[in-house]
């Protein structure tokens, strides 16, 4: 009885703020429904702006009543400080989440999904920002007693987060999971050490109103949590293992060195300074990469590596592969091969795998006869299910997939394919731009963003999530020529293929006596 | 009593606002807790409310340690500061509706009449009502749930005398209804409604007793001598501000007893025409035994008092 009687006190204070942030949500969730599949607006600073509202509100509410400090008149009333935290929990929750929710889920429903996964993903979305902002942004507000104090120490947080950005560029230290499907992993481990420390000092601050004890609490977590992506790629694999049981599985897949293959031939008419280093890229990618890659004075070379065992159909990703050369036993050089992705149409499959090697390092051992130890992590996707929509106008619902929609651009060069889905998205997607007669296909473009997380922790922008992929058949510099050009549009359909990660290993590939020289890529 | 401190330290960093206080509260007294600034008096209150944790020591408030007060032991006991925050965006309406239901002896018909009584402006938001005004606020809070226990921080600083008439009258007219704790500079206000006093001085009680006692004991004597005066020496403990003018000796007796008095003057000064000893106001009294505490004098007084014989010889 008694926290709802708080509540509708801070209601009555807070109320214009409460509507004004439920307003943001709203105007924020019509601007994403008219933009449809494709955001044209900054989406992402919308909803930071949403976000940063919420926090602010959860700061507020908690700052009617403050913990800190000995003047408070509510000190000294008798009103018990489990009632006071679960007053402030259900305002958050009832009326700052609330409305969100709400948003979300007619923002599903108006996109026609049904109730149910409408609901899930509003549900989903809300829950893990509770849990990953409001929490604690709770748990801070109470380390506080004004809006003043509550900026100056969020100042204070902004720098911590900025070094922890800044500074292991500085210093050379890297994140082994960025950009990994296994960033998931710290990522979780952060957020766990954020909520248990914000339930630690919501616990102190209600129970014994110890601030500074409360406030050191708080920062160590803060600092702990954003040194975990750092842990070495080893001791997150580990601690994968442990979280996500039985996503690791022995197999019959087997990655050798494979000299016979031949080193990697440009295509003709083609420079050497085109190629693609890494799967994927589009020909502006490609000249931003190799302009990086010279800036750098690093050389790459592509070694042929031939794996085995594979299932037909399915996709072999090295979510992470460490290169080590060493030269009668020293090790010259340690570093992190190109990204390496395989479609596997049979059992074997062949592919060059890129190691860019630096300046100095390839030019002191370039014809020197080194070992080269290749330690790769792997996931395996199988295919899941596959659909077809027409390149133009192409308008469908796939089950696991999502409502996609296809049109060509403005320009009149690539069919934009999107797509929307509550929840979280397919993990791996291809899509092949296909002449529906001929079954002739153009080159396949990999929408895979690997996150093998087993929960749904999608937040940004709101609980749908977008995607979008482009399909080029036409390349008006003449460079490329496409099987399916846009006098076939009208007869061709995007296929989509989707992936699910189905299992996780490790292999290790030794080559003896490798000369760098050999393996640069070379004109046919 | 309702009120019992026995040896309480608090420390900040290397300072101990407090040192080994102890003191007790009679219940139906009204006690006042006088001493120069930094004395301890604000921190002592906030230690008995628990808003402050003890370094070492206990407070009991109501037969409770102040560590484990509960929402039930302050459900009797009313509490005003001159820096209380009370919720500013709130209107004197809102906010007396928002405390009432947490009061389970709130007199509803107390409140219409302290309400009237100190002429709250209910619509009013707090944030607007001026520093008399909130204190005002704070006492019409502190009151309708009938406490046991009323405890005041100077609850009287920078009111304007009409406030603060209006103020002590309201506490005088329901003083024999609860035990009142006070703290304050405003001796003068004290005088009227205090029972009992206690003098605090660096962190520790130099003496507690009797409102009645204490200005029983201080006189202002005024000795006219038949020749030119001058100050014993040495001067007994008791006496302060000892001075000689003309053929006067003026000084303050803190041990004044009519006969006793007068037999020491006489045995210390020669040619003793007249005694005049004139009762002392609170504020006399605390302006005297301040600056003498500050100085150690006290403390020679307070040993002297455990031991008469000490006290004569000094």
């Amino acid at each position: 009885m008694m926290p709802l009687h708080i509540l509708k006190k801070d209601w009555k204070l807070l109320w214009p703020l409460v509507a004004a942030l439920g307003i943001l949500h709203g105007l924020a969730a019509l601007a994403r429904f008219n933009a449809g599949h494709f955001l044209n607006f900054p989406s992402v600073p919308l909803a930071l702006l949403q976000l940063l509202a919420t926090a602010t509100i959860v700061v507020l509410v908690v700052h009617q009543d403050p913990v800190p400090g000995v003047r408070q008149d509510w000190l000294v009333r008798p009103i018990a400080r489990r009632d006071l935290l679960l007053a402030k929990v259900l305002f958050v929750i009832l009326l700052v989440h609330g409305p969100w929710w709400m948003t979300d889920l007619i923002q599903g429903l108006a996109n026609g999904f049904p109730l149910g996964q409408s609901a899930a993903a509003a549900t989903a979305c809300s829950f893990w920002v509770l849990l990953t902002l409001t929490l604690p942004a709770l748990a801070f507000a109470t380390l506080t007693a004004t809006m003043t104090e509550a900026f100056v120490a969020a100042l204070a947080i902004c720098a911590i987060v900025l070094a922890f950005l800044i500074a292991p560029g500085l210093v050379g230290a890297a994140r082994p999971t960025a950009l990994t499907g296994f960033a998931w992993v710290p990522t979780l481990v952060r957020e766990a050490l954020l909520l248990a420390s914000a339930a630690a000092v919501l616990v102190v601050q209600y129970r014994w109103r110890r601030a500074w004890a409360a406030r050191a609490l708080f920062a160590t977590a803060l600092v702990a949590g954003f040194c975990v992506p750092f842990l070495p790629w080893a001791t997150t694999l580990r601690m994968e293992q442990l979280l996500a049981a039985g996503s690791w599985a022995d197999h019959d897949v087997a990655v050798a060195f494979a000299p016979v293959d031949g080193g990697f031939q440009v295509s003709p008419g083609q420079g050497l300074d085109d190629v693609a280093e890494k799967p994927g890229f589009g020909p502006a990618d490609v000249a931003a990469e190799n302009q990086r890659r010279r800036a750098e004075g690093a050389r790459t070379v592509f070694l042929p590596i031939r794996v085995s065992g594979l299932e037909p159909g399915s996709r072999l990703l090295a979510d992470r592969s460490e290169v080590t050369l060493s030269q009668r036993g020293h090790v010259v050089y340690r570093g992190r091969g190109n990204d390496l992705e395989l479609h596997a149409t049979n059992t074997d499959g062949a592919v060059h795998h890129g190691i860019r090697v630096p300046g100095a390092v390839y030019t002191r051992v370039q014809g020197e006869p080194l070992d080269l130890q290749l330690d790769y992590s792997f996931t395996l996707f199988r295919a899941d299910a596959t659909y077809a929509l027409p390149a133009r106008d192409g308008d469908q619902r796939m089950p696991g997939v999502g409502w996609c929609v296809t049109k060509v651009d403005d320009a009149g060069t690539r069919v934009m394919f999107g797509c929307l889905q509550p929840g979280e998205r397919p993990s791996c997607l291809t899509l092949a731009l296909e002449h529906t007669p001929t079954r002739q296909q153009n080159p396949e473009v990999s929408l895979c963003a690997p996150d093998y997380s087993p929960y749904p922790g999608h937040v940004l922008p709101d609980a749908l999530t977008r995607f979008s992929g482009r399909l080029p058949f036409y390349d008006p510099s003449g460079l490329v020529r496409y099987p399916v050009g846009g006098p076939q549009l009208a007869e061709s359909r995007v296929v989509v293929t989707s992936f699910r990660p189905s299992s996780h290993f490790v292999r290790r590939v030794l080559i003896p006596a490798v000369r760098l020289q050999d393996w640069e890529p070379r004109q046919p | 009593m309702i009120v019992e401190v026995q040896d309480l330290w608090k420390r900040y960093g290397r300072f101990d606002a407090l040192r080994g206080l102890t003191f007790a509260v009679p219940e139906g007294s009204a006690f006042a807790l006088v001493g120069p600034n930094g004395a301890g008096k604000t921190t002592t209150i906030k230690t008995l409310v628990n808003l402050l944790r003890p370094s070492r020591g206990t407070a009991r408030i109501l037969d409770v340690d102040s560590r484990s007060m509960s929402p039930r032991e302050l459900a009797h006991i009313g509490y005003v500061s001159e820096n209380q925050e009370l919720p500013g965006r709130l209107t004197v309406e809102q906010y007396i509706d928002y405390l009432r239901p947490f009061y389970p002896r709130w007199d509803r018909t107390l409140e219409q009449s302290l309400r009237r009584d100190l002429q709250l402006p209910a619509a009013r938001k707090i944030r607007d009502l001026s520093h008399g005004m909130r204190i005002k606020m704070a006492l019409a809070c502190a009151l309708p749930f009938r406490p046991r226990l009323l405890i005041l921080d100077e609850p009287f600083a920078g009111l304007d005398p009409l406030v603060r008439d209006e103020l002590i009258e309201g506490l005088l007219r329901r003083a024999g209804e609860l035990t009142i704790l006070i703290s304050s500079h405003e001796l003068s206000e004290i005088e009227g409604l205090a029972t009992d006093i206690g003098f605090l001085h660096g962190g520790r009680m130099l003496f507690q007793e009797p409102m009645s006692q204490l200005t029983e004991r201080c006189r202002e004597m005024y000795v006219t001598l038949d020749s030119t005066a001058s100050v014993p020496d040495p001067l007994p403990a008791h006496w302060l501000q000892a001075r000689a003018v003309g053929n006067v000796l003026m000084f303050v007796e803190t041990q004044f007893s009519d006969d006793a008095s007068g037999e020491l003057v006489r045995a210390l000064c020669k040619g003793v025409r007249l005694i005049d000893a004139r009762p002392m106001t609170l504020r006399s009294i605390f302006t005297t035994l301040a600056p003498a505490a500050r100085d150690g004098a006290l403390s020679s007084f307070d040993a002297a008092q455990d031991d008469p014989e000490a006290l004569e010889g000094s």
